[in-house]
Formats: C-alpha cells, structure tokens, sequence
C-alpha cells in the first residue's frame, strides 16, 4: 500500500507538474471527471492511468482551479518546465483524468468542501504565528525519468542492507583488532625474529653489549661501596637499611586500615590475628582486615537469626523507634529488603595513624545510652491493681476522729426519772420547792408571793429532800383520789393544779348527788299524784310524738313488710270460704234482699269495695226463694219452652251449673302509686309460642306393660350404593360426606374405586385353584391324555386351554 | 514537508503541511488553525490508536520514506471535536 501510495504520490506529482506546464486554462475543461477515456492509454502510461482511474473513483473530487494552478506553477516554478513542455497532447488527456481522480493536494480553502488545504506560505504564516519554525520545503532533486520513462523507484534491496550491515561489522573488528594489536605489539611473539636470532655477528654483538653493561653497573656498584667503607658509613648504612626495612612494616603502616568487625567484638587481652580480606583481582578498593574466626562467628549468628524466623512485619510497630542514644530512627518501609537491595552493612572501623583502634569512643556512647536509660520514662501507665478493702496505715491519718455530741436523753416526767444531779442546776428555775413542807401547812393553795421566804429558806434545807417528797406526792395523790376532795392533799406544787380541778369536780359531784337525794325525797312524797300526772304526761308525750309523726307520715312512705307482701298476693280465691263465715254470710244476704228489695242491691256503707259479685246472685236469690216458698217433694220443672230462663233454672236444678258465687277476694290496691316506677315483674309465662306449647307434653306417661320382657335386637346398618355393607369407618365416612356436603376429591374416589375392585376381584378368585386356572387346566388336561399324569414338555402352547379341549 | 490529510467523518477534512519533525501537538494548532475549533479538543487517532501531543510526526508515520521531495502521505487521521 505504501509503495503504491508512493507511486501515485510520484504520478500526482508528475501531473501536477505537467498540468503546471500546460497552464491553467486547460485545466477548465476537463472538469468531468466521469470521463472514462484512461482504457485506452499507451502503455506506459496504463499502470497510471489505473491508478488514476482507482483515484478517481476513491476520492471525492474537488476543483482547486486557480488555486491549484497557481499552487502547481509554484511548485513546478523550482523544477524544470521541460518536462510538462515535453507531451502536452498527452498529458492534458491524461491531466484531465489525473486532475479528476487527484486528491488535490492544491486544492484552496475556500473552494471546496472537502479537504481544505494551505499553500505552504499560509502555512509558514500560521507556523509563525504559532510560534513553529517554517515548512522544511525538501530541495526536490530532479526527476530522474520522463512521464514516459518513469523511474523505477529504488527497490529495497535487503541483501544490499546485510552486506553493508556485514561491511560494518568487519570494520568494526578490524579496528578493535588494530587496537589490540597495537596494545600488545610491545609482547614479542614466540614467532617473532629478533635481528639478532638469525645472524650470528648480531647476536654475538648483543652479547657482548650485555656483557659490557653488566661490568659497568659491578664495576660502579663496586665503587660506591669503597666509598662507604672510605666514610665509615657501611655499617651505618646496613643497619639503617636493617632498620628501614623492620620499620617499614609496622603498627604505623597499619595506618587507615579498616577492619571489618565491629570494635565490640575484640576484647582486651587477647590477640587476634586479622588477615586481609579476599577481594577480586582487578578490583582496586582499598585493603580490608578480616578475622577467619569471626566472620565464620558472624556467619553463623546471623544464620541463627534467620532461622528464628522472626516476623517481618510489625503491624503495629511504631513508625520511628528510639535509638539507644535517644535519638529518632524512622522505621523504612519494606525494610527486610535492604539488605538484599543495598548489600550488607558491615560494621567496621579504622585504624588511625597509630595503627591503632580504641574504643573509647564507643565506650563513651555507651555510658550515653545507659544514662538515658536510666533517665527514660516508659509510656505504659501502671496497669490496674485490685483496689483493697481496708485503708492503708497512711490513709488512715487521713482521718480525724471527729467527737460526737452526746445527745441529751429527753426525760419523761420529772417525778420518775429525776437525777440528784439534774435537779441541783434546776434551781434556776421558777419552781417551788415547796414539796409539802410542814410549814406550809395542810393547805392546799400556797401563795407564791407571801411564800417567798419560805422558799428560800427551803431551797437551803438539804438536799434528800426530793427524794422524799416524791414519795410523799404520791402518796398524797392516792389519799386525794380516795376521799371526796375533802382533805385537800398537801401535794407539791406541780400537782396543785391537778389537785385543784379535782376538787372542783368532786364538788359538782356532791352537788349533783345531793340535788338528786332530794329530788328523790320530793318524789317520795308526793307519788300518788305524781303518778297521774306522769300518765298524763306521758298519753300527751305519745299524742304529741304522734302528731309528730303524722305529718310526717304523711309525707313519707312507709314500707311494710306485711303490707308489701299483701300487695303483691293478688287474689285470694280462698279468701272468705272458711267455714266461720257462712252465717255472716246468711245474715247478710237476708238483709241484702230487704235492702235490694228497698233499694235495689246497693252496696253495705260499712263495707268497703270488696268486690263482691253480685251480678247473678240476686236473680238466684229470687229463684232461691222462688223455690224455697213451694217445698214440694218433686219440684215441678220448669216449662223449658217458656225461654232461656226457664232452661237455666231446669239446669241449674239439675245441677248442670254451678252456682256457688266465686267471691274473689282482692287486696286492695293501694291509693298511691307505686313508688318506684323503675322496676318491673318478669313474667314467666308469657312465653306462649304456638310451637313450644306444641312440643311439651302434659299428659300422663307409663310403661307399657304388655312389653315388659321386649329386648329388641338393634342392628343397624349401613349400606352403599352398589349394595354392599358398610364397616363403621366407611358407614362414617358417607355420613359425613352427607353432613358436608362434598365428597372425597379425585385421588381418593379412584384409589377407593380401586380398592373395591380388588375387593371384587378377591372375591372373584378361586380359593383351590390358581388365578390362571393352572388346576382347572392341569385336570382338563389329563382327562383328555386319560393319564394320571402330566408330561411337562414342549412349549408352553401345548398347554394352552384350547389345545386340550382339543 | 509532509501534508497530513484528517478528516472527522462527518464532513470535515482537512490537509495540513507540516514537517516531519513536528509534534502531534504542532499538527493540532495547525489543524485548529484551518478548522475552527481549539487545538486541545482536537483527538488524533489511527482506528483507535491515540497520538500523544509530545510525539513527533516522524515517529507516527511510519509509512513515510522521505524522497527528497514533496511527498504527500495519506495519514487518515480523526479530528475529534
């Protein structure tokens, strides 16, 4: 592709070139570039003009025109003109093709849609402006070959590139064996002839030059000596060179050696010998001393290391460790690797001018670590102790014992629980000590103010007192309570108050009593009259607790059990059918005929509304008497054709009907309503339904006695539709079908079909023989072989049912 | 000199000349020059291989064998906008 590419490059070229050449105006023409006329081009021309022809239908055509033309002058201004004047017949059929099918590369930017291109002077004005160096326009050589004789265009020949590749190794050889040579042209050969080799005359004239030389340096050596011996200095001069030569190798030569082991592994009094460590030949570092042991010791310490397989990654090692010295070493990422990486640290120190290494150094850094150690404050906190439950000695001085005020018991009373102690302080207070001192007298009342010396004079009486007089304050608090208040109790000061209201009371009392003696005495006298009076008195009380209680009765509502209870009896059918109370009964009726008789059966005013029925009794009454008045022995009945009257009293005679009055006795319902409306009776029996009335049975109910010894014998059973009888489970099974309304779903309705099949098959089966029949076969069989037996051969056929009933 | 072809596919094509030695980013400004558009939206690719600004145009082309003269070498590169 590229080289075809090329070579249409080349043809374009060439064309616009030619076009140039011809000039512009021809260059309107062939504007189609439908043109299909390359198919018949000469020969040379044919492989460009396929090529044109390829172009023309690749690339959408645009026309630079001017443009191009002047773009085409332009380039072809440097090369030669002949060439376009050469075939211009041609060239412009062939341009116009070529102008069709070429992707101008002159094409302007305003002229065409496609592919806007630059003339190189609009582009190295815009390289300018941007700042980048001008358009490298190559000198273009000329073109080796006419349209008609192209050139051939340079073939790669890549055995022209080995060689000269090959050429250029050879040379390089060459010059380094040059090099070589020259370097090692010094080193004679073996095979090399030295002049002198062959000729004998030269070699005998080297030898002797040699020989010559050699007597020169004895001879000089030879002098020189003499000299030394002349000076005296032979001697001196030996032992100076003796001497130079056992100082020339001692401690100081040792100067700026490094040894290769750290200072703290040589210790003081013993002798190491170092030797110089293996280096390669050509390398040119500087001497190194070296201890076998040691580093084998190393070797091994640090191969024991390793084999501890420690971990290589701390996770939670800090970032920066603390050197010994305190100082900071930030910790390496990945730092395992470092050895590997920037090879083995060794330590090693110098031999200074001496010869000589002292560790004071060290020794001294190592005094600074131990300082710091010392000096160093661990991070970690005191981890926690089980506090303890008792105080420490320390923290019981802490304390203070701190005093406790005593608090004062409160006394009871001051007679119980009284200290010889309290009391003594207690006479600052406003008290009496009068306890009954004798002097006071038996009165009951002191009188504090006129006593005032008294009081002195007894507060200096001694000190038992006290307890004495408690003794005596009770007891005279007994003797008060025994008497009635008349001898007043000489008691202290505290009970006087007590004493006082005491006293007061009996006094009342005495009153009292006496009052009523003689109230009593009055009574006594005057009894008989009294006691009218008093029945006066008490008549009028009730009358007027009575008349008390009626507007209030009035008012109120009284229940009464009895009452209650009568009220909710109802009627009384019973009621006034004793036996006691027929003549009553008599009498009244007697008197109610004269007064019906007078006023037509108006009610008795002594009687209330008993309710009495008195409908039909006066027409009996009547009748009653009617009859009564003709007592003949057969009564004459009564002409029953006269009316109903007449037929009612025949039945009545007869005693079809009953004439006893039903007298109902009602209690009598009360004036006022009832006082709670908010209540109702439940009444049981109105549950009337047709239906349930229907159901009860109020007859009477017996055994029969002609089944006395029936014991039936109940079998009930269950039976499915094809007929069968059905056990418990499947008789409940239809039930409840039935109950449900649904029956079993599809698999259980088949696998109970089934079942029934097999039952039905079952029972199908012959129990003597087997399901194929095999007996009934075999017998068939013989009665018609007329044997006993039975040959079992052959195929099973023979066996067949059909081949014996043959 | 080289005269590099780009077209974007969608109507835009454009021959720029430039010299071998320039960067991509050099054939960019130019390219922005002729079409209109910045030179860093411009994306340069030969069917998806990306041309990097720093490269140079010699680099890229590798089909170029350079003649001595104008040769104009066919790079279908994409202008991306």
């Amino acid at each position: 592709m590229g080289s075809s590419k090329k070579h249409r490059g080349e043809k374009e070229a060439a064309t616009t070139t030619a076009a140039a050449g011809t000039g512009g105006a021809t260059e309107q023409p062939p504007r189609h570039r439908e043109h299909k006329k390359h198919k018949h081009r000469s020969g040379g021309s044919g492989g460009s003009g396929g090529e044109r022809r390829k172009r023309s239908r690749e690339r959408a055509t645009e026309r630079g025109g001017g443009r191009r033309g002047a773009e085409a002058e332009t380039r072809s201004g440097a090369h030669g003109r002949e060439r376009s004047q050469t075939e211009p017949s041609e060239r412009r059929v062939k341009r116009e093709k070529r102008d069709d099918g070429f992707e101008p590369a002159t094409s302007s930017k305003s002229g065409s849609g496609d592919a806007s291109s630059l003339s190189i002077e609009e582009t190295n004005k815009l390289r300018a402006k941007l700042g980048l160096k001008p358009l490298e326009v190559n000198a273009v050589k000329k073109e080796a070959g006419t349209k008609e004789e192209p050139v051939a265009a340079d073939v790669i020949n890549p055995m022209a590139l080995r060689q000269r590749e090959e050429l250029r190794e050879k040379l390089a050889a060459a010059k380094e064996k040059r090099l070589l040579n020259q370097k090692l042209g010094k080193i004679k050969a073996l095979g090399e002839d030295d002049p002198w080799l062959d000729d004998t005359t030269a070699w005998i004239e080297r030898s002797r030059q040699l020989q010559k030389e050699k007597d020169l340096a004895e001879k000089r050596a030879k002098l020189l000596e003499e000299m030394d011996q002349e000076f005296g200095v032979s001697t001196l001069v030996e032992e100076e060179f003796g001497q130079r030569r056992q100082d020339l190798y001692s401690a100081r030569d040792l100067q700026g050696l490094t040894v290769e082991h750290a200072i703290e592994s040589f210790q003081e009094g013993e002798t190491v010998v170092l030797t110089l460590k293996d280096k390669g030949v050509l390398q040119e570092e500087e001497d190194v001393l070296v201890n076998v042991n040691l580093v084998d010791k190393e070797r091994a310490k640090k191969n024991v290391e390793l084999r501890k397989k420690k971990p290589d990654y701390l996770p939670y090692a800090e970032d920066e460790s603390v050197d010994d010295l305190a100082q900071q070493k930030p910790r390496s990422i990945l730092s395992k690797y470092d050895e590997e990486l920037e090879g083995e640290r060794l330590h090693s120190f110098r031999l200074d001018q001496g010869g000589m290494a002292d560790g004071i150094r060290e020794r001294e850094l190592e005094e600074v670590r131990a300082k710091l150690r010392l000096q160093a404050q661990s991070l970690s906190t005191v981890g926690p102790r089980i506090a303890s439950e008792y105080l420490t000695p320390e923290e019981m001085v802490t304390f203070k014992k701190t005093k406790r005020r005593v608090k004062k018991i409160r006394k009871k009373e001051k007679e119980v629980v009284v200290r010889a102690d309290d009391l003594l302080p207690l006479g600052d207070q406003t008290q009496d000590e009068d306890f009954g001192s004798r002097r006071r007298g038996r009165g009951r009342y002191r009188v504090p103010e006129a006593d005032e010396a008294q009081e002195e004079e007894e507060e200096k009486e001694p000190v038992p007192q006290p307890p004495q007089s408690d003794d005596t304050r009770v007891e005279n608090m007994d003797i008060s309570d025994e008497e009635d208040g008349a001898t007043p109790p000489s008691g202290s000061p505290e009970v006087l108050e007590e004493d006082e209201a005491e006293l007061e009371l009996q006094k009342q009392l005495e009153k009292g009593r006496r009052l009523r003696q003689l109230q009593q005495l009055q009574q006594l006298r005057d009894s008989g009259e009294k006691v009218v009076e008093i029945v006066k008195k008490l008549e009028s009380r009730q009358r007027a607790w009575e008349e008390d209680e009626d507007p209030e009765r009035k008012g109120t509502i009284v229940f009464n059990a009895t009452s209650e209870f009568c009220r909710t009896l109802g009627e009384i059918p019973t009621y006034g059918l004793a036996g006691n109370r027929e003549e009553q009964e008599e009498l009244m009726d007697f008197e109610r005929d004269e007064e019906r008789s007078a006023n037509g059966g108006s009610d008795s005013d002594g009687e209330e509304n008993i309710g009495w029925s008195t409908v039909n009794l006066d027409e009996e009454k009547q009748h009653q008497d009617f009859s009564a008045s003709s007592t003949t022995i057969l009564d004459e009945e009564p002409i029953v054709n006269r009316g109903l009257a007449a037929a009612l009293l025949l039945c009545q005679n007869k005693g079809l009907l009953e004439t006893t009055v039903q007298k109902v006795a009602r209690v009598k319902a009360p004036n006022k309503s009832l006082p709670s409306a908010v209540y109702c009776i439940e009444d049981k029996m109105a549950i009337d339904d047709k239906y349930s009335r229907r159901e009860e049975y109020r007859g009477f109910t017996q055994d029969f006695k002609e089944k006395d010894g029936y014991k039936p014998d109940v079998k009930i059973e269950y039976v499915d539709e094809t007929g069968r009888k059905l056990t418990p489970k499947e008789a409940f099974r239809q039930l409840s079908h039935r109950f449900h309304g649904k029956g079993s779903g599809k698999m259980k309705t088949e696998r109970r079909m089934k079942k029934l099949d097999e039952e039905a098959l079952l029972k199908k089966m012959s129990s003597s023989d087997t399901p194929l029949g095999t007996v009934a076969l075999l017998q068939e069989k013989q009665k018609a072989q007329k044997t006993p037996y039975i040959v079992l051969s052959g195929s099973g056929k023979s066996m067949n049912a059909n081949t014996i009933t043959k | 000199m080289i005269e590099v072809v780009c077209n974007d596919r969608l109507g835009k094509k454009v021959r720029v000349k430039c010299n071998t030695d320039d960067t991509i980013g050099d054939l960019k400004k130019l390219i922005a020059a002729q079409t209109g558009t910045r030179w860093n939206k411009i994306v340069l690719k030969k069917w998806y291989t990306i041309f990097k600004d720093h490269v140079s145009l010699g680099d890229c082309i590798l089909c170029v064998i350079s003649r001595g003269r104008i040769y104009i070498p066919i790079l279908v590169l994409f202008v991306k906008y």
